[in-house]
């Protein structure tokens, strides 16, 4: 499915809605999510989640992969509030760039709440599946 | 008696300072000193990860490891050895742990394997977590393996599960862009008990 303007005057604003409320990420098709109202990829929402809860670590490799492709996949909706967007400088560093976006992406998903126990994790993990 | 440097190094003739210029730690020179004087069947054996980005883009020459494994504690001892005598300073010990001594050569790391030894290619093969590591480079970077499929084609699919690492080494494999179909992964969440708790035994250091 595009990411088009009727998108986001549904799917997209009724998950971001129901993520703010529920705090868990909310599938708007595929294997789109939106999370605390933010658009996200299942990927990036995996690496994430993992990173933030689990302590798994991500590599620069991984931080500049997930961020190109996010970057190319949403780029339709970068201007608006469901875009997670970074401030770059003019010198570009697209390491930098990532990991300062992975940094924004794990402070979205984490919110208030700074530890979940593994049954939460495990749901989470779960609707990324479905 | 003291002796200054310029006298020690003077001393040494042209054929004694050839004998410690090294090669350049090119990706081939490498490659080809892991397999100098080796047979398939005896090892060592590079496969794994490097295999994989080789499946995904043959032109690749930036890897985030080789990794070696070998048939027995000689053949690793003697790798070891034909490394360091090829690239002298070009080669510096990174990281070292029960599983694996980890080198720096020129811009390339290079792991030494050693937590178990395989008594064959297939062996080490079936010892892979994910199918698309199952992908060897053999001495003309030809690969090889049952893997190869799964990982030209960003499809992850479990080998051999290992519950300690398996999320760890899972959201690794996402990053990458891998794929697992839902039905495998709800089937391996659900049904298996899969470690939330990760350190650096977990995480295979």
């Amino acid at each position: 499915m595009n990411l088009t303007q009727q998108l986001l005057d549904t799917e997209l604003g009724q998950a971001a809605l129901i993520s703010k409320l529920s705090g868990k990420p909310a599938q708007v098709f595929d294997d789109v999510f939106a999370w605390n109202g933010k658009i996200l990829d299942r990927t990036t929402a995996i690496i994430s989640l993992l990173k933030v809860y689990n302590q798994v670590p991500v590599s620069d490799s991984v931080k500049v992969s997930a961020f190109e492709r996010y970057y190319k996949r949403f780029e339709p909706i970068n201007s608006t509030d469901f875009f997670v967007d970074v401030y770059f400088e003019d010198t570009r560093n697209p390491e930098v760039e990532a990991r300062i976006w992975f940094n924004k992406v794990c402070n979205i998903i984490r919110g208030d709440v700074k530890e979940l126990p593994n049954e939460v994790i495990k749901d989470i993990l779960v609707t990324l599946h479905s | 008696m003291s002796i200054t440097l310029t006298e020690l190094f003077g001393s040494l003739t042209s054929s004694e300072y050839k004998k410690i210029n090294h090669l350049q730690p090119t990706l081939k020179n490498i490659v080809d000193t892991i397999y100098k004087d080796s047979t398939v069947e005896q090892g060592p054996w590079i496969a794994g990860g490097m295999g994989r980005q080789l499946a995904l883009d043959p032109t690749c020459q930036e890897f985030a490891d080789i990794d070696i494994w070998f048939s027995n504690a000689k053949s690793y001892e003697q790798c070891w050895i034909r490394l360091n005598n090829t690239f002298g300073n070009h080669m510096y010990e990174s990281f070292t742990s029960d599983n694996a001594r980890t080198y720096t050569i020129g811009d390339y790391k290079v792991q030494l394997i050693r937590r178990a030894y395989y008594k064959s290619l297939d062996e080490v093969f079936a010892n892979f977590d994910f199918t698309c590591c199952q992908v060897a480079v053999d001495r003309d970077f030809k690969l090889s393996g049952p893997g190869l499929a799964d990982a030209r084609n960003n499809v992850l699919k479990v080998n051999k599960l290992d519950c300690r690492g398996f999320l760890a080494r899972y959201a690794k494999y996402v990053g990458y862009g891998y794929v697992m179909p839902n039905e495998e992964f709800l089937d391996i969440i659900n049904n298996q008990e899969i470690n939330y708790e990760f350190d650096a035994t977990t995480l295979g250091y």
